[in-house]
């Protein structure tokens, strides 16, 4: 009882002193990206939370207290959009989020509405079909392309948020573009030998990388977006790989390997452990060194 | 991260959440504990999920509108009252084998959600919610709708003593719904069960005691769950257990003191 009180005393301690005040604006993004986006812009000017790491699916999330908190404080939300986080940011905006986050304000910023989707569902979509997104495919950031557009609409956010460093918003964005531009033309040389290819992939997550890049993908390991593999799926899926000189499965960090072991065990295809985000290995510590990985292990495996 | 007015914000719905289940689970604990049929909470919260996952699978309706919201809940509730009555009815029949019955409806549910969840993209998220639940996602609007029944559970059990023996199974089976849709079978589980056995040995007072703990269970858990950044339902599973293991020691110390004090001359 007595250790009890201790604690009670000292958490009473801790709610007197008061919240430390930053001048930083405060940006919560719901996956690295789009964190690693903004800081590209806002520099030390914003304080990124992301609500992911890479080796977490942003499909899902644990309802923890600094989400709340990271929430409750945001001066903009950067998310995917598109369905991506449906099962958590509508509640979590709706409990924490204040006035300027709200859906349709400044505020919100949903990388998806930005720019062309791929598998826009056009016909009936429900749930049997598994994890469709009846607004087309969200996963979007690996296209460098759509990453150049967002710099451009985060910049404008960041600016109509906070006008008094527009100037430094604009000068970092200017910089970042004909950086990017040079980069993407070398990423695109570099890539040409993988023109054609074809992969496995663990879910429909790479659509955007494979259509930049010329490649193809032959199969999913998910029977449905969003089902866990199965046995009868993988073994048609094996019947269907044989004799296609497919070059790899691509698995993201926080995808199980297992399906794709076995699927690379039967057929002597390697399987290869991209990065998909920010922080997704070692290597990938911003987004240029994303995009970099990125192309370096598609290219070993070929 | 340190504490401001803003963090009791952003989990007083949770405490409060948590203060209402205490209300109405604490008494209903304490005669489960008396009965000996400690799994029927776990039956019937089971049944409730499963009368819930049934709902949004086999109907697929908007999860946005208002069936859709509620459906699950009337048929969580439909799905626990049948489990209750039923082992309400077998308890005179099954005598020393309603545990056993009680554990085996209670895997049978559990493997039902299971296969039903099979074809569904969230379904393992969505089992990890009905056990472990999101309390923190507790809203004032959930609030409000659930505190009442709690109300109602605890006052009903208060006012009607004499008809308990038939009370209990209902009462069970109404409240259990709407903690498991707000807070998880984990936590319900413990709710019930630690702040009963934290008073098992009193003998005045225990609904009040009960409530009492749990409440101190339901602080912890939720300070700890901010200070750590860790999942708040487990995070208070566990600072239940600790509450209800130091409540009999620290009532022994107070207990005595005051009886050195008081009653010396005596």
């Amino acid at each position: 009882m007595r250790k009890l009180l201790f604690l009670i005393a000292g958490l009473g301690v801790l709610l007197a002193s008061p919240s430390s005040a930053f001048a930083r604006m405060n940006v919560f993004a719901c996956s690295p990206e789009w964190g690693a986006l903004t800081k590209e812009i806002g520099g030390d000017l914003v304080d990124i939370k992301s609500a992911t790491n890479a080796k977490q699916d942003v499909h899902h999330l644990r309802a923890k207290p600094s989400l709340l908190a990271a929430m409750r404080k945001a001066d903009l939300v950067f998310c995917t959009g598109a369905s991506l986080e449906i099962g958590w940011l509508p509640i979590l905006i709706k409990k924490a989020g204040g006035p300027n986050v709200q859906p349709e304000t400044i505020g919100w910023l949903m990388a998806s509405d930005y720019v062309e989707k791929l598998d826009v569902m056009t016909e009936h979509v429900d749930r049997s079909m598994g994890h469709i997104h009846p607004e087309g495919n969200p996963h979007v950031h690996l296209d460098p392309r759509n990453i150049s557009v967002l710099a451009d609409i985060v910049t404008e956010r960041l600016i109509l948020i906070d006008s008094t460093n527009a100037t430094t918003y604009q000068n970092n964005l200017k910089a970042f573009q004909a950086k990017w531009k040079t980069l993407i033309r070398k990423w695109e040389v570099n890539a040409q030998t993988l023109r054609g290819q074809k992969v496995v992939v663990y879910h429909n997550a790479w659509a955007y990388l494979l259509k930049w890049l010329g490649m193809g993908v032959i199969a999913s390991l998910e029977p449905k977006p969003g089902i866990p593999p199965t046995v009868s799926h993988l073994e048609t899926v094996l019947v269907r790989v044989q004799g296609k000189n497919v070059t790899a499965i691509l698995v993201a960090p926080f995808e199980n390997e297992k399906a794709a072991e076995w699927l690379s065990g039967k057929s002597g295809i390697p399987v290869v452990h991209m990065p998909f985000t920010v922080g997704g290995n070692e290597k990938s510590k911003d987004l240029p060194a994303l995009f970099e990985e990125t192309i370096l292990l598609l290219k070993g495996s070929s | 991260m340190s504490f401001s007015i803003e963090t009791i914000t952003l989990l007083a719905p949770a405490f409060v959440a948590g203060a209402f289940i205490s209300l109405a689970h604490v008494p209903l604990g304490q005669e489960v504990l008396k009965r000996g049929i400690i799994f029927l909470d776990l039956a019937v919260a089971q049944f409730a999920a499963l009368g819930m996952i049934a709902f949004q699978v086999l109907l697929n309706i908007d999860e946005y509108s208002y069936l859709g919201m509620y459906g699950p809940l009337a048929s969580g509730l439909i799905a626990a009252l049948t489990c209750a009555f039923t082992f309400h009815a077998l308890e005179k029949h099954a005598g020393r084998y309603q545990e056993a019955l009680i554990g085996c409806a209670f895997v049978l549910a559990a493997s039902l959600s299971i296969l039903l969840m099979a074809n569904n993209p969230h379904g393992g998220e969505e089992m990890k919610n009905i056990l472990a639940g999101q309390i923190l996602w507790a809203d004032w609007s959930d609030i409000k709708i659930a505190a009442p029944v709690f109300i109602f559970v605890f006052a009903i059990w208060h006012i009607f003593k004499d008809k308990r023996e038939f009370l209990f199974y209902p009462l069970f089976a109404l409240a259990i719904p709407f903690a498991v849709k707000m807070i998880g079978i984990y936590l319900v589980f413990a709710s019930l069960i630690f702040p009963a056995l934290a008073v098992v040995k009193l003998i005045d007072h225990k609904v009040l005691w009960g409530i009492v703990v749990s409440l101190f269970g339901y602080s912890l858990g939720l300070a700890t769950s901010y200070i750590f950044d860790w999942p708040s339902g487990p995070a208070i599973v566990l600072s239940m257990a600790l509450c209800s293991f130091l409540f009999p020691q620290a009532f022994n110390i107070v207990f005595r003191i005051n009886k050195a004090t008081c009653c010396s001359g005596a």
